[in-house]
């Protein structure tokens, strides 16, 4: 580029109005004083207690504690997920036997119906229990 | 060329300064951005008072470039401030703080000149330019320049005038000029070149009859303005 340049005039007048354009332009550089208000108008401005009152979520180092507990916090429910479509699949289980018959089904249906409603009795029983309990203790607390 | 311009005695830019404070460590009570940023996010608040320092001269002139005002650019440079201090926890300190709140300020420059256009260009706020030396003559010679080129660079399409003003005014390398543009190195240099080649044009258009071409000082006269 060196030789080029000095064989080439074109190219020399070419760098040098670039040279003398940004000579210009570092002339044309200028100092200006900044008014004192600046500093006054933002101070007075900005909220100073911004970062104080809630320094252990602003400050980079705890955001890293804060972000590192994000995965955690998805992984759970991640598990919380797989653990539901478990339990699905296991609630539409069928029983290994190849084919049924309809009256088998039914009777199934039946078995399968009562076991669930099992639960609910007992939950009722232990909860009328749990009631009277209560209904005790406050009558004899207003006593 | 800008080593020769920044070696020829001329007063200290923003960035000059930094890099020699920086380069002066342990010196009494400075403290680097990145630790004055830790303190205020720490709660600190009165401690952005010493970035606002440090800061306001360089982006006052920066807002001054775009707005050819200076009601406007104090406006902006409180704005910038305050923005910058609202989103600070932004910050993640992957390059300079001065990178940081320069990008918000081109940013907010470039906002502003979209939504409003200069009114109005004002010269007689300029204390002084570069050169302190010669008569008063060459001073208001020099001034009627500065304020040429100030109108040529800011008539400029945004993304070459941007370039200029952190190359030539503010002294950005175009490195940082890249980060802060978040724009390739080589993207930046090629605009450089071609923001110089348009300045130049308009500069010196005396196929229109333009009045710089008067004013401006022809190839080889600049030295003796100097």
């Amino acid at each position: 580029m060196t030789v080029h340049l000095k064989n080439c005039l074109d190219c020399q007048t070419a760098v040098s109005q670039i040279q003398e354009t940004a000579h210009i332009l570092a002339k044309s550089q200028i100092t200006i004083t900044p008014p004192l208000e600046i500093k006054t108008n933002v101070m007075l401005t900005i909220d100073k207690n911004r970062y104080k009152e809630n320094t252990a979520s602003s400050h980079p180092l705890t955001k890293n504690k804060i972000n590192s507990a994000r995965p955690f916090e998805l992984k759970n429910w991640g598990f919380s997920m797989v653990a539901a479509g478990i339990l699905l699949f296991v609630l539409n289980l069928t029983l290994p036997t190849p084919k049924f018959e309809s009256n088998q089904v039914a009777v199934l249906n039946n078995a399968l119906g009562k076991q669930i409603t099992l639960p609910f009795d007992k939950i009722s029983q232990v909860t009328e229990a749990v009631l009277h309990k209560i209904d005790s203790l406050n009558i004899i607390l207003v006593k | 060329l800008k080593k020769n311009i920044s070696d020829a005695n001329l007063p200290l830019t923003y960035n000059q300064i930094t890099i020699r404070l920086k380069g002066g460590k342990g010196g009494d009570g400075y403290l680097q951005d990145e630790e004055l940023i830790k303190r205020i996010l720490q709660g600190d608040g009165e401690r952005y008072g010493d970035i606002v320092e440090r800061y306001q001269a360089g982006l006052y002139r920066t807002a001054y470039y775009y707005t050819q005002n200076i009601e406007d650019a104090r406006d902006i440079t409180q704005e910038i401030f305050i923005k910058a201090y609202n989103s600070l926890t932004g910050f993640n300190q992957t390059s300079a703080f001065s990178t940081w709140l320069y990008r918000i300020t081109v940013n907010h420059c470039l906002d502003w000149c979209r939504k409003k256009k200069p009114i109005y260009v004002e010269t007689t706020c300029l204390d002084n330019l570069r050169n302190e030396e010669g008569s008063p003559e060459d001073s208001i010679l020099q001034q009627e320049i500065a304020s040429e080129v100030q109108e040529a660079v800011a008539s400029l399409p945004e993304i070459y005038s941007t370039v200029l003003i952190l190359y030539y005014f503010e002294d950005f390398s175009p490195q940082q000029i890249a980060e802060i543009l978040d724009t390739p190195k080589r993207t930046v240099e090629t605009r450089l070149f071609r923001a110089r080649k348009m300045l130049r044009g308009k500069l010196y258009s005396s196929s229109d009859g333009g009045e710089l071409y008067d004013l401006l000082p022809k190839p080889g006269q600049l030295a003796q303005l100097r």
